[in-house]
């Protein structure tokens, strides 16, 4: 992407997200339970939501990198540069669904089946990521991570489902539940959607931001390697005979 | 009323723009430079680098192990009023967590806590709680308590409240009081 086109691009991004705010702390009406601090709701849903694609994109990624016929050097890039976003957003949603239990639930944390299999989705893809750093070759490196991703991402059908499963104490899910019936009021409901999209917008920003980076990262390595052959070369030719 | 609901709020949007602002290299840039003089060196750095990143992957994986164990004992984090009163005999007075909506009329103060009767089911109990209560504890509310039975009454150390999945400003709501408050959750 151009210069320019990516600078427009994030300054979309930004004028989203200020939209965001402005309806979720202004617009948006205060809960008949809740109060106020129902307006952690539309960073906490739209974050989680930013987690659960970012590591859907890394786990197809990385199926496209494994499949010989469509293997390239940009799939594994952009399964690590989605996850990556994916670990940020999942740390963002642990934290502010703290912050939003204290108040609400009277807890700060409790070790139920969906924050625990959050946190745990959190540390799988940290691990992931500290697992793409490690290796000898980018293809031996590929395939281990490849292989890592895609049993990691067994865990957001369960994140996504444990409070369907078991009886938790996070509520159960406001739009897509069991009955699919939503059962959020109007212009709550518009500024929900209204984040995610926006969120949703961010993800694409950061994610090819960050796929640019690691592109620069590798041609610097490559360029490093050749570097440090030729310094190898010249200081055994100097030796003197 | 939640006290310092908009204090909880505010943290909340002001650290999701500090993490975004420092993460996107809008705020706080960092340079990043090698200390290592020569490429040869750095390749050196690099695999020394490697080292390091598979001890940090393999304390996430003990980190994982260690959460599956501590959410074993939480799969069921609570037992509705009727499945308590149900497993009472079984359950004796081993610790555990009850859930269900507040009867509204009942919560009465006591010395260090207070009485109140919990229903959900068509079944109804007893709370003995000693402790404090959160914010949104009142009539009507569903409530997590954790403690034990002694007899038929359940002794409480500490409540949580369970909200459901439903948001409507207050001018909509229909004051309601439902049998089974957690009756989404099967």
């Amino acid at each position: 992407m151009k210069f320019l086109t990516r600078r427009l691009f994030g300054l979309a991004v930004l004028v989203a997200l200020g939209v965001t705010a402005v309806l979720a702390l202004w617009v948006s009406p205060d809960d008949a339970q809740q109060g106020d601090a129902v307006r952690l709701l539309y960073l906490h849903v739209p974050t989680a939501w930013i987690a659960y694609l970012a590591f859907f994109v890394t786990a197809l990624a990385s199926v496209l990198w494994l499949v010989p016929r469509t293997r390239r050097a940009t799939w594994d890039l952009l399964a690590g540069a989605s996850a990556e976003v994916g670990v940020i957003f999942t740390g963002l949603t642990l934290v502010l669904g703290s912050l939003w239990g204290r108040p609400v639930w009277g807890v700060w944390w409790e070790w139920d089946a969906r924050l625990t299999t959050t946190a745990i989705l959190f540390f799988l893809y940290l691990g992931y990521l500290a697992l793409r750093r490690t290796g000898a070759t980018a293809d031996e490196r590929g395939k281990r991570c490849a292989i890592a991703a895609l049993i990691a991402f067994a865990d957001v059908p369960i994140v996504h489902f444990s409070v369907n499963w078991w009886q938790t104490l996070h509520q159960t899910g406001t739009v897509f539940n069991e009955e699919m019936n939503a059962t959020i009021h109007g212009s709550m409901a518009v500024t929900l959607v209204f984040a995610v999209g926006a969120f949703t917008l961010l993800y694409a920003y950061l994610v090819q931001l960050r796929l640019r980076v690691a592109e620069l990262e590798e041609g610097l390595e490559d360029r490093e390697l050749e570097l440090a052959i030729a310094e190898r070369v010249r200081a055994e030719q100097v030796v003197p005979v | 009323v939640i006290p310092h609901a908009w204090t909880y709020v505010s943290v909340g949007y002001g650290l999701t723009a500090l993490v975004l602002a420092t993460y996107t290299g809008w705020m706080f840039r960092r340079r990043r430079t090698s200390n290592a003089s020569s490429p040869v060196r750095r390749m050196a750095e690099r695999k020394r680098h490697r080292l390091r990143f598979s001890i940090i992957a393999l304390l996430c994986i003990g980190a994982v192990v260690w959460m599956l164990v501590l959410m074993q004992r939480n799969v069921v984090f609570y037992k509705t009023v009727s499945q308590a009163v149900a497993d009472r005999d079984h359950d004796g007075t081993r610790s555990m967590r009850i859930g269900g909506a507040v009867v509204p009329g009942t919560i009465h103060p006591t010395a260090d806590g207070a009485e109140f009767r919990l229903t959900q089911g068509g079944v109804t109990v007893t709370i003995d709680h000693h402790g404090s209560e959160p914010a949104l504890f009142q009539d009507c509310a569903p409530v997590v308590a954790d403690g034990h039975w002694r007899g038929t009454t359940f002794e409480s150390g500490r409540l949580i409240i369970k909200h459901g999945s439903d948001y409507e400003p207050p001018a909509d709501a229909k004051k309601r009081c439902p049998d089974d408050p957690f009756s989404n959750d099967r």
